[in-house]
């Protein structure tokens, strides 16, 4: 799976953005928020991914448990999914 | 045609006679680099009418698809085009933000009633939004002001950004950065240009942190421009 649009993220007062740039700004005309986390695996799927592989790089990085980091992932993928805005 | 707005030196290559009359009062003949040009090519006005609802003269069309064309350049310049009605009122620069047909015009015509000559209304309807080189963000009058034409070829420093919404009684509530974003940015045009986009990002970033951030939860009646405009120029409340 992988993000269906291009992205530019910033953050903007103390929150992370995401808006969509490109021919796909005007396929996707809104903002995503995303946390520290969330942010992280949206650059991730910024590449054809899949979740084993998100778990692992946030288990690396945030030195979190296997269990976490598949909660963690899953949540966020599934709020992706429901904005439309992930090609499986 | 060549105009002054915002301070930018602006040149229309407009080929229809819409324009020419709409941006008369902000026509520029002077001899200088212009800051932008801007084209309305035949596709972008054959696009524009795919999308409108009902049938418009050309004219009309080719002057969306011109300030369209602006706005996405404007970001190069620390500067964009924001959705809201601007009043200067006192010391004051305020906007009202709402999505259509919530009732922004009316707020803002009930704060005329309240401060008459004391208020004008910048724009009620497309304003530019400029940063000086110290960061102060300024709103900008332009000729694209809404069906009821509300502008001045003015400006006023942005001190107060307020949200409307419509409620049964009239209140009003300043609010965090954090939640004025997502209101904010369903007012303003972030470019399909990575560049653009970014720096739009950033630009809005800066406008959270320079104004204070209101929600006016308000009826359509003159106790509504009271209520905001007591809590706004720090009158306590009754």
């Amino acid at each position: 799976m992988k993000l269906k649009y291009n992205f530019v993220v910033r953050q903007v007062g103390d929150r992370m953005v995401a808006v969509a740039v490109g021919a796909d700004n005007a396929k996707f005309n809104g903002m995503i928020n995303l946390n520290e986390t969330g942010e992280f695996i949206f650059s991730l799927l910024a590449e054809d991914t899949n979740i084993e592989a998100i778990v692992s790089a946030l288990t690396t990085k945030y030195d979190i448990s296997e269990d976490d980091a598949k909660k963690a992932a899953e949540g966020f993928i599934s709020k992706l999914k429901e904005g439309g805005i992930l090609a499986e | 045609m060549r105009c002054l707005i915002a301070d930018f030196l602006i040149d229309f290559k407009n080929r229809y006679g819409f324009t020419a009359r709409q941006c008369a009062e902000y026509e520029c003949e002077k001899d200088a680099p212009v800051d932008f040009e801007v084209v309305a090519t035949d596709a972008d006005i054959q696009q524009e009418r795919l999308h409108a609802e009902r049938e418009y003269p050309i004219g009309y069309l080719e002057n969306i698809c011109l300030y369209r064309n602006l706005a996405l350049q404007l970001p190069k310049k620390d500067s964009f085009l924001m959705h809201g009605s601007v009043i200067s009122v006192k010391d004051k620069g305020i906007a009202f933000l709402a999505r259509s047909g919530t009732g922004k015009t009316t707020h803002t015509l009930l704060w005329k009633q309240r401060f008459g000559e004391d208020m004008t209304i910048i724009n009620g309807d497309k304003p530019i939004i400029r940063f000086s080189e110290d960061g102060t963000p300024y709103a900008y009058g332009t000729p694209w002001a809404g069906k009821e034409g509300f502008q001045v070829n003015s400006k006023t420093e942005l001190t107060d950004i307020c949200f409307i919404e419509r409620a049964d009684e009239n209140s009003i509530e300043r609010i965090i950065p954090q939640k004025a974003l997502n209101p904010l940015m369903n007012q303003i045009l972030v470019p399909s240009d990575p560049i653009a986009a970014m720096k739009t990002l950033e630009l809005i970033d800066r406008l959270l942190k320079h104004t204070r951030l209101w929600i006016i939860h308000c009826n359509p009646y003159p106790e509504a421009a009271e209520v905001a405009s007591d809590a706004i120029f720090g009158k306590a409340a009754k």
